[in-house]
């Protein structure tokens, strides 16, 4: 299986983090597989996808790690975020509860992930048009004001799923373009730096690091 | 049919063929030879192959000396009765494949009834994944029922054996140890027979248990292996009364406190989650069922505030609760379609708070697997390294080199005891064997952990990045897995803890580096 999208130009690690059942998973199933589950069953641990896009001319290959959203989990899952270069902090715009919880999230990140880290503000479940409780204005200011970008998606009826996976993958292809963090490599398979620039000759193949 | 599941047999065995021709020619285990050239009967149809790539083969087999062989060195005894008894188990084990009892654990049954199809249909599209190219999952899925039925006597003749030339006497075997379990669970009355002991001999019941127990005696059964129901017959009765009672006084004394502020995340939790238990089994979208299950998960939390409810805890109550309603359940109907709502009041309090006492000894086994920072997991995915790097090197070896960490697939396969990696039917099945050891839950199941890692051994050294392996050790291709792959799995997981367990010092740290 491996052979199949193995051309790219950089590999970039995601992480998927938010509470328990605000649709991390289908946002997840939904970007890499095109499929939606409407009863999935709940994330243990972590599990892992991946998907190819192209922007501006180059084949950007995003790792995307899914968590477990209970608090029980942090121990394990914030070793995951070590070496991401981005984020998707996903709530649900029809429980507010989990949109309160966004701030935890976010001091989980400012503690565990590199500083650097790209995140972006998820509201999904925008489908559930009727069952609203945060409104989208609200979360917008706030995203603005942590200097977070922002977005709502629907899982469920692919609405900005795509958007949103872009346009992070997008910020953090134009960060590290204008940064050149092409020389932070190591960490093989512990958790190390993940924007990884190809050479510029020869085909780019397995330079990557899993953490 | 044969011929494809001998094939499979070669693929996936081929590291314990090298690992027995290293046993069979060092003098140490001796007597674990026998056990291995009984377990992998299809020798005869291997050799052909093997034998075009001796030099391979030759590296492969000093590798494998080199990675264990100071665990020789430090005069480990291999204990002859724990030999010997591993032996009898595999041969068994064997014997039980042989049968292909599959027909009868897992009967055709109709198709589950469809409360919403439109919903379920889409399920099915969500959860459908293209077939792994390397996946060697042969046997074609057929409707299988969620329930793992044994067969009462397994007397008649079988076809399809995979190795036709292997002695008929596992079912035999099977006869009489079905045959002492039946008169154990026997009521005395009937015609002819002597009365069951006043005492159940819980080691014998253990090494009947072993290779899985007859459904129409599993409840019984695993009462008596959880240690809920008294070995002594005459205390029964007064037991699981009190029992019963006691949880529905918890019921009543706790579960109104649920929606009270310390309380409520809990709670949420819990109601977040069962739902999204075994979503296309139409017995756990049944709301009664639901319910059932939020009494249990909320109680047991309430009374273990040290871990209180971790996301999985609720898989692990859906074999008790699927082994106790089956006890009401005419054997016709399948189990994971039955309406709950059928049953008389008390039954369904009774099935409720059995399961809630069987999964709470459980879970008392395994508590620091779900106390803060999950200790017990993390130790025992370390443990599950370190046992790979000495029984399937060149797996672990190419599982290292691309980058793949241990936690991130053996985390889930800790937390829920690899309930998400095989289908419930073989969880069952695979419990009665985890009930009947010592230490099931907590112990065995990391050599079996390490039997189902090296199961896949081939396929996942086929991928060649981070990303194929990763992708095949989330979807291991279990659809189909059934009686036979248990027997095999628990089978090689015993003989990796007689050979270990003695010997754990060699499962430390200083063993792991590559």
């Amino acid at each position: 299986m491996g052979s199949r999208d193995d051309e790219y130009d950089y590999l970039f690690k995601v992480v998927l983090i938010g509470d328990s059942g605000v649709g991390k998973s289908n946002l997840l199933s939904r970007f890499t597989r095109n499929e939606f589950n409407l009863e999935s069953k709940s994330t243990i641990g972590v599990e892992f996808a991946t998907r190819s896009i192209s922007v501006e001319g180059k084949t950007v290959k995003a790792q995307i790690w899914d968590t477990a959203g209970q608090e029980r989990y942090r121990a394990i899952t914030s070793a995951y975020y070590r070496g991401a270069v981005g984020a998707l902090l996903v709530y649900d715009i029809a429980k507010h509860v989990t949109y309160e919880n966004v701030e935890r999230w976010l001091k989980e990140l400012r503690d565990h992930a590199d500083q650097n880290i790209v995140i972006m503000l998820v509201g999904n479940k925008s489908d559930l048009r009727h069952l609203r409780a945060v409104p989208t204005d609200e979360a917008k200011i706030y995203a603005e004001r942590n200097q977070l970008s922002f977005i709502e998606t629907s899982a469920l009826d692919s609405t900005n799923v795509e958007a949103a996976f872009t346009n992070i993958l997008t910020e953090i292809y134009k960060s590290v373009s204008n940064k050149h963090v092409g020389s932070d490599r190591q960490g093989y398979g512990g958790g190390g730096g993940t924007i990884i620039p190809a050479p510029p000759t020869e085909p780019p193949k397995k330079q990557c690091c899993n953490s | 049919m044969s011929g494809q599941l001998a094939k499979r047999w070669i693929c996936l065995r081929q590291n314990e063929l090298e690992q027995m021709s290293r046993w069979s020619a060092g003098s140490t285990p001796g007597s674990v030879k026998p056990v291995y050239g009984a377990r992998y009967p299809p020798l005869q149809h291997a050799s052909p192959t093997k034998g075009a790539d001796i030099p391979g083969r030759i590296s492969k087999f000093r590798d494998y000396e080199n990675s264990v062989s100071d665990a020789w060195d430090t005069r480990v005894k291999v204990d002859e009765t724990l030999a010997s008894a591993s032996a009898a188990k595999v041969l068994a084990a064997h014997a039980a494949g042989k049968t292909t009892r599959d027909e009868e654990i897992m009967p055709p049954v109709s198709a589950a009834p469809t409360k919403n199809s439109r919903q379920q249909a889409l399920q099915r599209l969500a959860i459908q994944k293209e077939p792994l190219p390397s996946s060697v999952s042969a046997t074609p899925q057929t409707a299988n029922p969620i329930y793992p039925k044994l067969p009462e006597i397994s007397d008649q003749p079988r076809s399809a054996a995979p190795i036709a030339s292997a002695p008929p006497y596992g079912g035999d075997r099977d006869q009489t140890r079905f045959a002492r379990l039946r008169r154990l669970f026997s009521n005395g009355k009937s015609s002819g027979r002597s009365s069951p002991p006043v005492d159940v001999d819980l080691d014998k019941l253990r090494e009947d248990c072993w290779m899985g127990i007859p459904h129409k005696l599993r409840p019984q059964a695993w009462r008596l292996l959880s240690g809920y129901l008294p070995t002594n017959a005459e205390r029964r009765e007064v037991t699981l009364q009190c029992k019963r009672d006691e949880y529905w006084h918890y019921v009543e004394q706790y579960f109104h406190s649920r929606f009270e502020d310390q309380n409520a995340d809990t709670f949420r939790q819990i109601n977040i989650d069962i739902p999204r238990m075994c979503p296309l089994i139409p017995l756990f979208q049944q709301k009664m069922v639901q319910e059932m299950f939020e009494r249990i998960l909320y109680i047991w939390a309430i009374r273990h505030p040290a871990s209180g409810y971790v996301q999985g805890i609720n898989d692990l109550v859906t074999p008790f609760f699927v082994v106790f309603l089956s006890e009401f359940i005419p054997q016709d109907v399948e189990v994971g379609s039955f309406d709950v709502s059928q049953l008389p009041l008390e039954q369904c309090q009774l099935i409720e708070a059995d399961s809630f006492w069987c999964v709470s000894a459980l879970l008392d086994s395994i508590q620091d697997n779900y106390t803060f920072a999950q200790p017990g997991i993390q130790r025992k995915v370390l443990q599950l390294r370190h046992l790979m790097s000495r029984v399937d090197r060149p797996l672990h070896k190419h599982l290292e080199s691309n980058g793949i960490e241990y936690l991130q697939f053996a985390f889930r396969w800790m937390n829920n005891l690899l309930m998400r990696e095989i289908p419930l039917r073989a969880t069952i099945r695979l419990w009665d064997t985890y009930l009947s050891e010592p230490d099931g839950f907590m112990q065995f199941h990391n050599y079996v952990c390490a039997a189902f890692l090296r199961t896949w051994s081939k396929q996942l050294q086929a991928e060649k990045d981070f990303q194929g392996v990763m992708i095949l050790l989330q979807n291991l291709p279990t659809q189909s897995w059934g009686d036979r792959e248990i027997c095999e799995l628990t089978a090689d997981a015993f003989s990796l803890q007689s050979v270990f367990d003695g010997a754990r010092r060699h499962l430390s740290a200083q063993a792991a580096s590559p």
